[in-house]
């Protein structure tokens, strides 16, 4: 299903509307996401350990860009970087956007995806199986992230409302 | 003993609380689950539950008339096992339906200190005779033993008619093809081991090189496969990986398969198997609700006279490597 | 401390075995010789009257013989000879849970296959008749030293050479690798004295087959301070079999043990009699079984 919405996004929203997005009010904007989930469910962060200091890059194949994420609860912080030089992390997580998203609600299976190659780790495996495994435990809708008012009307309110902050919670 | 026929029970994996919802709402009977540290054999990060939510748990799953397992089942560490204690202790104060437990210091502890607390033997126990099943339930008063996937279908009939104690079997998932508990293969190679810490080829020893257009997985020092373009990749678990012999490259110990029993559900339940088990705490909601939902049908299915076969597409997809296997339960594999 | 010749793990002929025992019972420093097939009952029909010969031998040589059972008993067969070997009047190794139970109370030695992995399972096991211990391979020094100052009288024999036993399967690697089925294996595992190596795909030798089991490609040998080994209670050290001089081998510890040679002595004198892997050490101190560190 979440597939879906994604695919009938990405319909209304062509990539150039995505890379638009990237910068820094949409860079603020998922970092205090991810702080403010961190101050609701200290718990979620609690299950990541030691990997609240890991540095996630999140990097959907069909976007020029990738997510780069520091969980650390209400430290964390949230930037877009290029997909070709991210910069330093702890792991690469890389595939499909629909499957990058699914991986991380829990709508979409980790170990199938990884055994059919749909998805690439690169890195430290054990941060990305926390990672997914904490995703998984939490049962996150979008609105557990903005507080955005469903259903939302509209493609592009559709893909930053639902897509994005997703991702950022990937993130 | 005289075998009795019964509805299997259908018994789901949960590495955390929205799994073990997951499960229940796709059709589970019952449900296990480990704590987050390392009494329980699936040890991973972010995995498993708080000490804490396990009273939640329970009660969530005894409203909605299903059981909920804690298994404690790695060998406690010497000069650790207070830690192995408090789980027993944790399980029996949350009102679990039963612990499932290997180590035998372990098990003296829970009948002793829990005289009502139902015990059941984990398959880390690799109890796979009716004279070591007899010993469990003489000596620990277990109710139940999840065997050994090293076992034939002939072996178990066998063996449920020899043994006065429930039966629980694997049907689905992952597939140890050493006896499990008693394999070091991971910790010769890595920090990792599936008895004292509960983790088998750890997340940490992991690291895949791209070397060209193919990837290899390394566990440790170690390569353990090594993955073409387009080739189905699997987590370089020790014994699913390919190895060299006499020049050879094979899959030595075992194809990346997975374990899936579907078709041996109403055999199992001729011979008088109390309980079939879907292996995969690690694996998340989307795995649990299909495969739950899947067994589900195919034991409503055989209760109501008719064939399975509908079902089996249900798991596509889903399988390890993209494969599966009858395993030890045919003869043939040996 | 004793020295002890653990079970042999790999299918050496009839002969070959008879012979080799002759010789320990009339040549070897060993207190203890264990007998007895604990890999697999395929073997045990060739093999039992030598084993019988053998274990007369050396019992007249003096040396204590002790019989293992069977690590992983599954056919009704291999229950049943469980079974008879646990009802045995002498002294006997267990290797499997199914064994303690049919032993009914009678002393017995915990084999390095059973998982005594703490002090509680310890006690249980001393309840049962368990009078000595040979602590699971995985084990650390360490963790062996706990158990003794929890039962400072147990013996506790430290596995102290040789490859080790790390996993048992339903299935058999030398048939599956010669594309044959077990049950009708025609016992190719005969042609490896010292198990097969398995190499990874880079090329690096990692791990040895031996029929069911699958054992290290490296020799563990326990070349620890001999003061160490003590405060962790070892009374005795227990040598595997391999297709090497083992009376040299033998040899060698009793000097060690005796403080007339030192651990890198030990080791460098090991190196030089043809092993078929490295030598290595990493479980005795909680490490990587594969790892060698340093004496």
């Amino acid at each position: 299903m979440i597939s879906a919405i994604v695919d009938g996004a990405l319909g209304f929203a062509p990539l150039r509307d995505i890379v638009f997005l990237a910068g820094w009010p949409l860079e603020h904007r998922l970092t205090q996401a991810v702080r403010k989930l961190a101050e609701r469910r200290p718990e979620l962060f609690g299950r990541l350990g030691r990997f609240r200091t890991a540095v996630y890059i999140l990097s959907p194949n069909e976007l020029p860009f990738a997510f780069r994420l520091m969980p650390d609860a209400t430290q964390a912080t949230v930037r877009i970087v290029p997909a070709k030089s991210p910069g330093p992390s702890s792991v690469r997580i890389s595939g499909p956007l629909a499957t990058l998203i699914g991986l991380f609600d829990g709508s979409c299976d980790a170990d199938s995806s990884f055994f059919s190659r749909a998805i690439v780790v690169e890195g430290a495996t054990d941060a990305a199986m926390a990672l997914h495994n904490t995703l998984e435990a939490a049962e996150l809708k979008p609105s557990d992230i903005l507080g955005l008012p469903s259903p939302l009307s509209g493609s592009f309110d559709a893909l930053t409302g639902i897509l994005l902050p997703r991702l950022a919670h990937v993130g | 003993m005289s075998v009795k026929q019964q509805k299997l029970e259908l018994v789901c994996p949960a590495g955390s609380a929205a799994m073990m919802r997951a499960a229940v709402e796709a059709g589970a009977d019952s449900v296990y689950c480990g704590l987050n540290d390392e009494t329980n054999a699936r040890n991973f990060p972010g995995l498993n539950l708080d000490a804490a939510e396990l009273p939640d748990a329970v009660r969530w799953m005894h409203n909605r008339g299903a059981r909920l397992m804690l298994a404690i089942n790695t060998f406690a560490r010497a000069g650790g096992v207070a830690a192995w204690q408090e789980a027993v202790d944790t399980a029996a104060k949350a009102g679990v339906d039963a612990i499932i437990a290997a180590d035998i210091g372990v098990l003296a502890y829970a009948r002793d200190t829990w005289p009502g607390l139902r015990l059941h033997l984990s398959v880390q126990a690799a109890a796979g005779t009716a004279q070591a099943i007899g010993f469990y339930v003489q000596t620990y008063g277990i109710k139940r033993v999840v065997l050994p996937r090293v076992l034939s279908v002939e072996e178990i009939a066998k063996l449920v008619r020899a043994v006065d104690v429930e039966v629980e079997a694997f049907v689905y998932g992952g597939l140890c093809v050493m006896a499990e508990g008693r394999c070091a293969l991971s910790s010769y190679a890595t920090p990792g081991s599936p008895n004292l810490s509960g983790v088998c080829s750890p997340p940490e020893s992991v690291n895949y090189h791209q070397t060209g257009a193919s990837v290899a997985a390394r566990l440790g020092a170690f390569a353990i496969d090594r993955f073409e373009p387009g080739e189905a990749a699997g987590y370089p678990t020790l014994c699913k990986g390919r190895f060299v012999v006499d020049d050879k490259i094979s899959h030595l110990f075992e194809d990346p398969v997975s374990l899936n029993a579907m078709d041996l559900l109403e055999t199992f339940r001729k011979i008088g198997v109390a309980a079939v088990k879907i292996e995969g705490r690690q694996r998340g909601k989307a795995y649990v609700s299909r495969v739950a939902d899947a067994f589900r049908q195919s034991i409503d299915a055989i209760e109501a006279g008719q064939s399975t076969a509908p079902f089996a597409s249900l798991l596509d997809g889903l399988a390890e490597g993209q494969r599966e296997t009858a395993g030890a339960y045919r003869k043939t594999w040996r | 401390m004793e020295l002890a010749l653990g079970p042999l793990l790999f299918n050496w002929s009839a002969e070959r075995i008879e012979h080799f025992y002759a010789e320990i019972a009339d040549e070897s420093v060993f207190d203890r010789v264990y007998l007895g097939e604990v890999v697999c009952s395929k073997r045990m029909p060739f093999l039992e009257p030598a084993l019988v010969r053998s274990a007369d031998r050396l019992a007249d040589a003096g040396k204590t013989v002790v019989w293992s059972t069977l690590a992983l008993p599954a056919t009704e067969r291999e229950q049943k000879l469980t079974r008879e070997l646990a009802d045995f009047d002498g002294e006997i190794e267990i290797n499997d849970m199914s064994a303690v139970y049919a032993r009914s109370g009678r002393a017995f030695t915990v084999g390095p296959y059973l998982n005594v992995y703490n002090e509680a399972a310890l006690a249980e096991m001393l309840s049962f008749g368990c009078v000595r211990l040979c602590p699971n391979i995985e084990l650390s020094l360490d963790a062996t030293a706990h158990l003794h100052r929890v039962s400072p009288t147990l013996p506790i024999e430290l596995f102290a050479f040789g490859r080790l036993p790390l996993a048992l399967s339903g299935r058999c690697y030398h048939a599956r690798a010669e594309g044959l089925h077990k049950d009708a294996c025609q016992f190719v595992c005969d042609k490896d004295p010292d198990g097969r190596t398995i190499a990874t795909v880079e090329g690096a030798d990692f791990l040895a087959m031996n029929g069911v089991q699958t054992m290290s490609h490296g020799l563990h040998v326990a070349a620890v301070q001999v003061s160490s080994l003590r405060a962790a209670g070892v009374t005795a050290l227990r040598l595997s079999p391999h297709n090497v001089d083992m009376l040299a081998v033998a040899a060698a510890f009793s000097a060690f043990l005796s403080g007339r040679i030192e651990a890198h002595e030990l080791l460098s004198g090991l190196s030089g009699i043809g092993l078929p892997g490295p030598l290595i050490n990493g479980y005795l101190y909680g490490a990587p079984g594969h790892m060698a560190m340093p004496a």
